[in-house]
């Protein structure tokens, strides 16, 4: 089963993300966020150690998906993962998907037991999946 | 109805036990829906599609944590399984997403029409009518 990652500009983000995913999940599912700078919990920003540490919190051999917010959560995310050993890395994934909607799927496909690359594929089907559709 | 040819009465059975379970009070809110009104069947598929209409009975109607469990039952299932918000006349959307089920805007007491075709669409659809 894999893990996941929360990243987000804020702490208070991040854990309201990991809460509605941990609903989604069950007890099952690793779920890890890192928000905010190390310094100052308060402080808005994304920090690559405090990334790498939430991957390393949820590490498991079936790989760890990571959904960021936006902007530099996605370069933060990418120092992360080059701070990992090559077999770790390479099952790390960063995905495209919206950060709410997609922590919501990934963390209800990543408890159905659903491979790394399927979880992916359908939190990322997110981009897609308008709100308001069909309420005609 | 009556001039079925055999080969469609597992769907046939299938309604009738239905009608059985609702008469005797096992089935909830749900009722089954008539074939007419649902698409053929592929002359593949091992059973006819089935359907039922289910009620939305939770005051706070289907939100994230029981689609949650209905994806969780859906994805059991092999079946392509659908609803349609008949109360919002929306079009069916699969559930075993539950991005596309909270789409459907399901209030408390809309009806849903849940669809399922495939080997296994009659177990799909008896699981998930106990959901509602």
């Amino acid at each position: 089963m894999i893990g996941l990652v929360i990243v987000s500009h804020s702490a208070k983000l991040a854990e309201g993300v990991r809460e509605l995913a941990a609903q989604m999940a069950g007890d099952e599912v690793g779920i890890s966020q890192a928000g905010g700078l190390p310094d100052d919990a308060q402080a808005l920003g994304t920090d690559a150690f405090k990334i790498l540490s939430a991957i390393e919190e949820v590490w498991c051999e079936d790989g760890v998906l990571l959904l960021m917010d936006v902007g530099s959560s996605v370069m933060s995310a990418e120092i992360a993962l080059e701070m990992l050993p090559e077999q770790q890395r390479r099952k790390c994934k960063l995905s495209n998907a919206p950060l709410v909607e997609g922590a919501i799927v990934a963390a209800l496909h990543a408890s159905l037991g659903e491979p790394l690359q399927s979880v992916n594929a359908v939190a990322e089907a997110a981009l897609s999946t308008p709100k308001l559709a069909n309420t005609g | 109805m009556e001039n079925r040819p055999s080969h469609t009465f597992p769907q046939k059975e299938s309604l009738e036990e239905h009608e059985r379970r609702s008469q005797s009070g096992e089935s909830g809110n749900a009722r089954p829906c008539p074939s007419d009104s649902q698409p053929a069947p592929a002359n593949n598929s091992h059973q006819p599609a089935q359907s039922v209409v289910v009620t939305i009975t939770d005051p706070r109607g289907l939100h994230l944590r029981s689609g949650r469990d209905v994806v969780r039952t859906a994805s059991q299932f092999q079946a392509r399984i659908t609803a349609a918000n008949l109360s919002r006349n929306s079009s069916a959307v699969d559930i075993k997403s539950i991005l596309q089920l909270v789409q459907l805007q399901a209030r408390q007491g809309h009806e849903l029409q849940l669809a399922a075709s495939g080997p296994d669409a009659e177990a799909a659809i008896e699981a998930l009518r106990s959901l509602f």
